[in-house]
């Protein structure tokens, strides 16, 4: 007993380790689910901004190239190699755009930069009086615009700051005079996303390929390394307007901590794929979320990181606990009762193996006894007859049916008037019954036999059981026979009594008081 | 028991010296520039080199003009400032508790500079019509002071009777002049050569005027840490000038406080622009 309590223990426990686990599951599903929503949510707010400054960029570039006096100078800067006459064309140059360029800041164009057709500096609007530099090798997006002629758009790293980049080459009168690029800052992104979904902190963590790397040396210090990941560069919280606020707020920098010491985080971060690290403390929830941030190449540049506190989250975990702990509670209740059922069940077969037991004893008994027992139910007129009754009245059990007729058929036809009187009386009177009789068995044979028998009544005094006992006797009578017989021949006078009534008396006591026999001398 | 007790006393004493020592935080004014971000980008690879150096926690204490920094060092607020000749003179007339430590190069190596007039190559320039200049701050050596003093040495003109504007800075200063908001611009000889590349010319330069330099607030910081401020920025290596940001780029000397006597305090400085 004491194994089985424990291998279903053992059983119910793993059955609760694997239920748990499965909510486990189903919860971290949920929460799957939500995180997967929130990227998309970003992830389609993210592009639709990119979309939006590409129209934009679309916008000022069309402007330009519809500036007569812009392209005229261009086509003659493009010819003219005197430095100071390209100085003052240049200077002429600034002067025609720069108004353009005001409202472009303002649009958080962040540069607004042309290039010779051979791929150097001919004027940074931000930066007017850098230039002449060669960007052919560090800039793809310049490359790619002088060389093949299309337009790049995409993130990438430069001499000054890394952004998001829109450069078309300018192709006037078939003649391809350079390319111009617009630059949007994370600080103008990030403005925009703030706008759109506010309940988040945003953040941008660059590859150092695409940030410190192509970085002027006067500019490097622009960047540091994210408290993320060192793999990774974020604009210089001491210098950086956008960042300082995202990276020296406590939480953040306390989130970051933890994310970066989060389970497999380094190999999250290494897929370059979109994804969330949830932080649970106490009876707050908070989601990182990382948004892969391709190149012009379309190779992994960065992660555009965003934090934000999710009551959502608590609500599935709380939820999700609720389901635990109802399992486990449901899990040790039905053990419980299943310890009950089992319990009952084995005190009900040890009560049913009992009485087989005994049974078994009585059948054994009776039949070696010659008695056997009979009940009878008023109300259901039914009868049981233990198998010995049967031995007695040599009856087939099979085909038997007991009632009071078939009773009365085996009785000795002298007897019946006698057992029927008797058994009505102690009805009657509601006394025990006791009668010896005969029995003729269905081969003929004719048996005595000893009934014994008591009644049950009711509230009324209805009879509603009779139990009763018949013995074989036969025996015992045919030795009393015998014994009769032995004393009969005897010459003396031998009586039995039990100091009330006489029980017998040989035949000389007859034959000296001048009877037939007992009932005769009674009388 | 005693001999212990005096020892944990002596030992805590010591560390929260020693503690203190290294927990100390300096107050460094940038140049006040109207680009924050910009002019901090400037200093910060000195700074943290500085902060390596010596042990020192430096913070920027970024003020918008020269008379914020004559407060700030009055406060105890600022400990350091990178300060032009002109700015220099004027504080330490109405603070004496300043003195620079060390010169910061121009691009010839040497710890004079000039300052300049410039307008753009294909605008006129006629002395005898009104025009409009660009100006830096009231307190910068390039601003009102020479640009004053070149106008009436080289052309015979009085400031004052012309439309004048501070832009805050010297690029400031010379691209609005490229805006087409001002026709001359008084900056530093050395930014106004850079907007060549823009087709922006020199009309008039200054005689040769005592660098930039750092200055230290001699009632917050001890000799003692001066002297080691001093000895760590004029020992840093010259391969590692152009890592220390442009401001450094060309080296750091040692001050020659005589070269402040050609400064001139005498002159009158409006605070604000006539336009």
């Amino acid at each position: 007993m004491k194994l089985k309590i424990f291998i279903s223990f053992v059983l119910f426990t793993l059955f609760t380790v694997f239920l748990l686990r499965y909510i486990q599951q189903t919860e971290n599903q949920a929460i799957e689910d939500f995180n997967a929503h929130s990227l998309l949510t970003v992830n389609a707010t993210y592009n639709a901004v990119i979309d939006t400054y590409e129209v934009a960029a679309k916008k000022d570039f069309n402007f330009l190239i519809s500036n007569t006096k812009a392209l005229t100078l261009l086509h003659t800067l493009k010819n003219t190699k005197d430095m100071p006459k390209r100085n003052i064309l240049r200077g002429e140059l600034y002067r025609t755009l720069y108004k353009s360029y005001d409202v472009m800041k303002a649009m958080h164009v962040k540069q607004f930069h042309i290039q010779t057709d051979k791929g150097k500096s001919l004027l940074r609007m931000h930066l007017p009086y850098k230039s002449e530099d060669n960007l052919m090798d560090i800039r793809k997006s310049i490359r790619v615009a002088n060389t093949e002629y299309r337009s790049v758009i995409g993130f990438e790293g430069g001499r000054i700051f890394s952004g998001f980049r829109y450069v078309y080459p300018i192709i006037d009168k078939d003649e391809h005079l350079g390319s111009v690029e617009f630059s949007i800052s994370f600080e103008g992104i990030e403005s925009k996303l703030a706008a759109l979904l506010p309940k988040y902190k945003y953040q941008l963590l660059i590859v150092k390929e695409e940030s410190a790397d192509k970085a002027f040396n006067s500019f490097k210090s622009a960047y540091s390394v994210s408290a993320l990941h060192n793999n990774y560069y974020v604009e210089n919280p001491e210098l950086s307007f956008i960042t300082r606020d995202t990276l020296t707020n406590c939480q953040i920098l306390s989130l970051s901590k933890r994310v970066k010491h989060s389970p497999s985080f380094d190999e999250k971060l290494a897929q370059h794929k979109d994804f969330t690290v949830n932080i649970i403390d106490g009876e707050k929830a908070y989601s990182v979320n990382f948004i892969n941030v391709l190149n012009t190449s379309k190779v992994h540049a960065g992660y555009l990181v965003y934090f934000s506190e999710e009551d959502e989250i608590i609500n599935i975990v709380n939820k999700y606990n609720q389901h635990k702990i109802v399992a486990t509670l449901l899990v040790v209740m039905v053990f419980v009762l299943l310890l009950i059922i089992t319990n009952q069940i084995a005190k009900l077969r040890y009560a049913k193996n009992k009485l087989q037991f005994i049974n078994s004893s009585l059948y054994e008994a009776q039949k070696i006894a010659h008695f056997g027992s009979i009940e009878y139910h008023y109300l259901e007129n039914s009868y049981y007859l233990s198998d010995e009754v049967y031995n007695i009245f040599g009856v087939n059990p099979q085909t038997f049916k007991p009632s009071f007729k078939t009773f009365l058929l085996h009785i000795h036809p002298d007897d019946v008037k006698k057992v029927y009187n008797s058994y009505k009386q102690s009805i009657k009177d509601k006394t025990i019954y006791t009668i010896q009789h005969r029995l003729i068995r269905d081969n003929g044979e004719v048996v005595f036999v000893e009934e014994h028998a008591t009644h049950e009544f009711n509230e009324d005094g209805e009879i509603v059981k009779s139990i009763g006992t018949i013995y074989d006797i036969t025996q015992q009578m045919m030795a009393y026979k015998n014994l009769e017989r032995f004393i009969d021949l005897q010459n003396a006078i031998v009586i039995l009594t039990d100091g009330i009534e006489f029980q017998f008396a040989n035949k000389s006591f007859y034959n000296f008081f001048g009877f037939e026999n007992l009932e005769t001398f009674t009388k | 028991m005693k001999i212990l007790f005096l020892s944990i006393l002596i030992i805590s004493i010591f560390s929260r010296t020693l503690f203190a020592e290294q927990q100390k935080t300096l107050y460094f004014a940038p140049l006040p520039m109207k680009n924050e971000k910009k002019v901090i980008e400037e200093f910060f690879p000195l700074i943290e080199y500085m902060e390596k150096s010596l042990a020192l926690k430096i913070k920027f204490n970024y003020k918008k003009d020269y008379n914020d920094i004559l407060k700030g060092f009055m406060d105890g607020s600022i400990d350091m400032a990178y300060l032009g000749p002109l700015p220099y003179v004027v504080l330490k007339s109405e603070y004496s508790y300043i003195k620079p430590i060390v010169f910061f190069n121009q691009k010839n190596g040497t710890t004079s500079y000039r300052c300049a007039i410039s307008k753009f190559s294909l605008d006129k320039f006629d002395p005898k019509k009104p025009f409009k200049v660009a100006l830096t701050q009231p307190l910068s050596t390039c601003g009102y002071y020479i640009t004053h003093k070149l106008l009436k040495e080289k052309f015979g003109i009085l400031l004052e009777n012309e439309k004048y504007d501070y832009k805050m800075s010297h690029t400031n200063a010379l691209t609005s002049v490229m805006r087409e908001e001002f026709l001359l611009a008084g900056s530093s000889l050395e930014i106004a050569k850079k907007f060549e590349s823009l087709g922006m010319e020199v009309i008039a330069q200054s005689e040769l005027l005592p660098a930039f330099a750092m200055v230290i607030n001699t009632k917050t910081v001890s000799a003692q840490e001066i002297k080691k401020i001093r000895e760590t920025l004029l020992s840093i290596p010259p391969s590692n000038y152009k890592k220390m940001g442009v401001r450094v780029e060309y080296g750091l000397s040692p001050v020659d406080e005589t070269l402040y006597k050609s400064i001139d305090i005498k002159q009158e400085i409006p605070l604000r622009g006539n336009l």
